[in-house]
């Protein structure tokens, strides 16, 4: 499923990752100059203030150099690792300025797309963009809720209340849908 | 594994659920190998959402962070975290020392205001369980841990400003020391006769915005 250089390139994220953990300063270089494009594309999605996405961002690097030591291969992919820590920190910083977003959410349920069958998401979805395909064939609402969770944070309540319909219609919709996307991702 | 416990699986690693059910589900995860392995690949998948958003931030952005990592280039933060006292002095130098070197040249005109580092030592009933240093001029707090037993959960630094209300500063490592960058909304917060708490909490960090566990360290903050 992972294509050879997509392979390669986890390898070496893994290797630098282990020698950050040993306090190597070139190795880091290395983890930022490969992943810190994808990092700022995270917090750029949470904090619209490019500086406040930078200010992010270094957070996020700094306690990488800290915590590299922490950084299991066996339990996550090293992006997914790093993926993880930038989101969670960009929340923190959110809750932590008490800006919790309210802003509604259109999450209207609307009837999935059914042209695109679980045969064309084998066919299509190769690595990195499966999800965004797989969440391209669910409801337009649905793929909105889970976006938003993922980048703002939501929980249950809060995607509820921005969307102005019942808790219980609400999770039924995204279990419903994280059904479909495991369906999906395979 | 049933659809029950995979969904849960991908309602905790998307972070869905309140307070109380995230706090049962991480219990669970923790303790059950085949849940956190659907756990671990939900949330790799969702970390998939993070692709096609690339952008590359500017080169000043990493002049930043190399500046921000503790100076000693020979010592690995693995090997610094068994001496964490001499760290903590070593980090408060290197903060002043940077401070002294960044400031501007005076101008001939009086300072309307000198920014000086601003020091808290936090203690416990238990002694010293960490130091403090706030630089204002780039908004960086120091932080070095001295003693902070926070279990299996995470330690959630707060400053708590005249009004007395905390607002959290966000989670801190526990173990070693580390330079944090406060948002420029709470600098203004952070002043002398104000003080830090930090409170242990569920891993993450506090999910109420308020400290919901014990305190194991506070302190007032000082002028140099």
């Amino acid at each position: 499923m992972t294509s050879p250089t997509a392979n390669d390139e986890r390898l070496r994220l893994i290797a630098a990752l282990q020698r950050v953990a040993q306090g190597d300063r070139k190795a880091f270089h290395e983890v930022y100059r490969r992943t810190s494009a994808k990092l700022f594309g995270v917090c750029l999605r949470i904090f619209a203030d490019r500086e406040e996405a930078e200010d992010v961002l270094q957070e996020v690097y700094v306690s990488v150099w800290h915590k590299a030591g922490q950084f299991d291969p066996a339990r996550a992919s090293p992006i997914t690792w790093l993926v993880t820590m930038a989101r969670n920190r960009a929340i923190d910083r959110l809750r932590a300025r008490g800006k919790r977003i309210t802003t509604p959410i259109d999450a209207i349920d609307e009837p999935a797309d059914d042209s695109a069958s679980a045969l064309d998401c084998l066919i299509e979805a190769e690595g990195e963009h499966r999800i965004e395909f797989c969440l391209n064939t669910l409801a337009s609402g649905d793929a909105t809720l889970i976006r938003t969770a993922f980048f703002q944070g939501a929980t249950y309540v809060e995607l509820a209340d921005r969307s102005r319909q019942p808790l219980g219609t609400i999770k039924s919709r995204i279990r419903r849908a994280f059904l479909k996307l495991r369906e999906c991702l395979g | 594994m049933n659809d029950d416990d995979d969904l849960l699986a991908a309602e905790w690693a998307l972070g869905l659920l309140d307070e109380a059910d995230a706090a049962a589900a991480a219990a669970r995860i923790a303790a059950e190998p085949a849940l956190r392995e659907r756990a671990e690949w939900w949330s790799a998948q969702m970390a998939g959402l993070a692709d096609g958003s690339s952008e590359a931030p500017r080169d000043l952005v990493w002049s930043r962070i190399a500046e921000a990592l503790p100076q000693n280039d020979n010592s690995a933060p693995l090997v610094q975290r068994w001496r964490a006292t001499a760290l903590a002095m070593m980090v408060l130098t290197v903060g002043l020392a940077s401070f002294i070197l960044l400031r501007p040249v005076p101008a001939p005109a009086p300072a309307p205001q000198a920014q000086n580092i601003l020091l808290a030592s936090l203690a416990s009933e238990q002694g010293v369980s960490a130091t403090i240093a706030y630089d204002p001029a780039r908004g960086t707090l120091a932080i070095a841990p001295a003693a902070l037993d926070v279990g299996s959960g995470d330690a959630e630094l707060w400053i708590i400003p005249a009004d007395g209300t905390p607002r959290s500063l966000g989670v801190i490592d526990a173990r070693a020391a580390a330079t944090h960058i406060v948002a420029p909304a709470q600098r203004g917060l952070i002043a002398p006769g104000t003080s830090f708490a930090i409170s242990r909490e569920t891993r993450g960090g506090s999910p109420t915005g308020k400290p919901t566990g014990p305190i194991i360290g506070s302190g007032k903050i000082i002028a140099t």
